[in-house]
């Protein structure tokens, strides 16, 4: 006999029980719980005084920004900057190749190349880092490149990742009907496969990105006071005293670079997709 | 311009399991010969070695008499279309249409211009700078095959591309066809399971099996000429009655039948069209029977029918005709094959 179709139970909806009232209540939650530690560091980074226990700044000022216009600043940012493009750069073509690597190997062999590229994940930064700077000192690599190359280790699983992602739901058949349309290989791939992954290479940039742009330890560690970047311009602000100002500020400085850089990377795609 | 497409001796194996078996089929000059079989038969295998996509464990593939194994598939002038479309989705539709031009060195503008033209034969100029997301499932197998046709094929083969359509769509599909046909003449190997649009759109059938061609003739052949038991099953025949062959007359439940002459006396089946059985008044007939079920197909009825033997019931049989039979389940009846003569095979 064949048995009949029960209603689903509350448990077993798939949907939020409530409706869009619901679906928007949690996703002004949500923006709240992001947007919320925000608050605190942008009023600082505009007050003049702030004394417990006043809910708001007695004064406002832009003090804090106005002593980051320095060369020393404007030297860390172009650190950090160079920092995040120079991973970024890096890990994005090799967590593609990796990927790549993935999908093309029969299953075992695939998994562990899985789990090589992954494996830096379950490694803490500060490990990571300690055992590579003494090889790396050993080496005479520069401070820069050192540094660069470990981030590059602790990038690629985000990297890969992305990639993985991207290439599962790839229909392989895009570039045999390119192959059939008189497309070479290097052209399927220019024409047809690089485009369809562009939006995927894009989060993996960015990703990247933000493993250089925001990295403390291995530019501490390895970059021994050499390389200046903006999170050691933070770390050093935060560790003194009656900085509270010039923290928030550089707060602030360190989140808009990566933010204007998501936008370029994801808003032309969204414009060209309602298109 | 059109090419004679030849597969000879073609095998291929992945791993342990031989897909395709000492394949050799021929594809004449603007002819459509569709590839006929279930899933997992071999076709679209057989397709892809064709196309370049993947190369054969043995046997040659011959185009205008020239082998063009080891070619890359882009430089074969064989264009593929597969069930899914497959438009590229950062491209909009006339940029799709032009990609094999842009891929031989055409400007856009050029190349545009030469994809309008393949547009306005498939009737979709309107929808040119549209994207394929905003197509319907008919536009874009539409645009997938004025894509394949703006590359100037010499082959045109089509990987079951209307079966995800739905029976309107498909009728439609397959008209254009034949307006390509008579506009273009390219060569066409068709990749189908459905029968019915095998018939309809192409001159010869080719049915594979297991990675074995069956038969490969003219549609009416295969109809009612099957080659083995298989071939009948496959071109949806539903009567096989066991019997006798003593000089080309099978003896069976059905009665004496006159078939095709050359068959060794002994064992055979009577593959009998369902179609082409005549239900008559009981007596009229070379055998009576009783109606075991009645089964419409909207303006056809499927009669099922027990012959009767010498010793009650034996075979049964099954009888199409149009529109209401005029017979009740329990009924007895005469039968009769329309033209009087069968087709008797051996396996």
């Amino acid at each position: 006999m064949i048995p009949t179709l029960q209603p689903a139970s509350a448990s077993m909806r798939r949907t939020l029980p409530g409706g869009f009232p619901m679906q928007l209540i949690l996703g002004f939650l949500l923006i709240l719980w992001i947007v919320l530690p925000m608050a605190p560091v942008f009023l600082w980074s505009i007050a003049g005084q702030w004394r417990a226990p006043a809910v708001l700044p007695s004064s406002y000022s832009l003090q804090g920004f106005s002593a980051l216009i320095t060369p020393d600043t404007a030297r860390a940012a172009a650190s950090s900057l160079s920092l995040g493009f120079g991973v970024a750069m890096i890990a994005t073509p090799l967590g593609y190749l990796g990927a790549v690597a993935v999908r093309g190997l029969p299953a075992v062999p695939g998994r562990a190349v899985e789990f090589v590229l992954l494996a830096p994940l379950a490694i803490p930064p500060f490990a990571l880092v300690m055992g590579s700077n003494v090889a790396l000192l050993r080496l005479y690599v520069s401070p820069t490149f050192g540094v660069i190359l470990v981030l590059v280790v602790t990038a690629l699983p985000y990297t890969a990742f992305m990639f993985r992602s991207a290439l599962a739901s790839y229909d392989q058949r895009f570039e045999e009907v390119a192959r059939s349309l008189g497309a070479s290989p290097g052209q399927a791939a220019r024409t047809v496969r690089y485009p369809l992954l562009a939006s995927a290479a894009a989060r993996a940039f960015f990703l990247a990105f933000l493993v250089g742009w925001g990295d403390y330890i291995a530019t501490l560690l390895i970059g021994g006071g050499q390389l200046r970047t903006l999170p050691m311009l933070l770390g050093s602000a935060a560790s003194a005293t009656g900085n509270e100002q010039l923290t928030a500020a550089l707060s602030l400085t360190i989140i808009v670079p990566p933010l204007i850089l998501l936008a370029g990377l994801t808003l032309p795609a969204r414009v060209r997709g309602r298109q | 311009m059109s090419s004679s497409l030849e597969f000879a001796s073609i095998s291929r194996s992945f791993g342990n399991t031989e897909v395709l078996h000492q394949v050799s089929l021929t594809v004449e000059p603007s002819c459509c010969v569709a590839l006929l079989g279930a899933s997992g038969s071999g076709k679209s295998t057989l397709l892809r070695i064709a196309a370049g996509l993947d190369q054969s464990s043995s046997g040659q593939v011959l185009v205008d008499g020239e082998n063009v194994n080891g070619v890359p598939s882009e430089q074969r002038g064989i264009a593929l279309v597969f069930q899914k479309p497959l438009l590229f989705p950062h491209l909009t539709v006339v940029d799709n249409v032009a990609f094999s031009a842009r891929m031989a060195g055409q400007s856009r503008k050029a190349a545009r211009q030469h994809a309008m033209s393949y547009l306005e034969l498939v009737h979709l100029s309107a929808v040119a700078h549209r994207s394929p997301g905003r197509l319907s499932g008919g536009q874009e197998q539409r645009v997938a095959l004025a894509r394949a046709l703006a590359r100037n094929p010499r082959i045109l083969l089509l990987d079951e591309p209307f079966s995800s359509l739905d029976s309107r769509l498909r009728e439609d599909m397959h008209l254009l066809v034949e307006d390509i046909r008579t506009e273009l003449a390219p060569t066409i190997v068709l990749v189908t399971h459905d029968r019915r649009e095998a018939s309809a759109l192409a001159d010869s059938i080719a049915v594979l099996d297991n990675g074995r061609i069956l038969q490969h003739g003219p549609v009416a052949q295969l109809h009612y000429q099957p080659a083995t038991l298989a071939v009948n099953r496959i071109l949806g025949g539903l009567n096989a009655v066991p019997g006798e062959l003593i000089g080309d007359v099978h003896h069976s439940a059905l009665g004496r039948i006159a078939v095709q002459p050359g068959l060794v006396n002994g064992p055979a089946f009577l593959t009998v069209r369902q179609e082409a059985i005549r239900i008559v008044a009981p007596g009229d007939g070379t055998a009576t029977g009783c109606v075991t079920a009645l089964k419409s197909l909207g303006a056809h009825t499927l009669v099922h029918i027990a012959l009767s033997g010498e010793s009650g019931p034996s075979e049964t049989l099954t009888v199409e005709v149009p529109g209401d039979p005029g017979v009740a389940v329990g009924r007895s009846i005469g039968l009769r094959p329309t033209d009087g003569c069968g087709w008797a095979v051996t396996r």
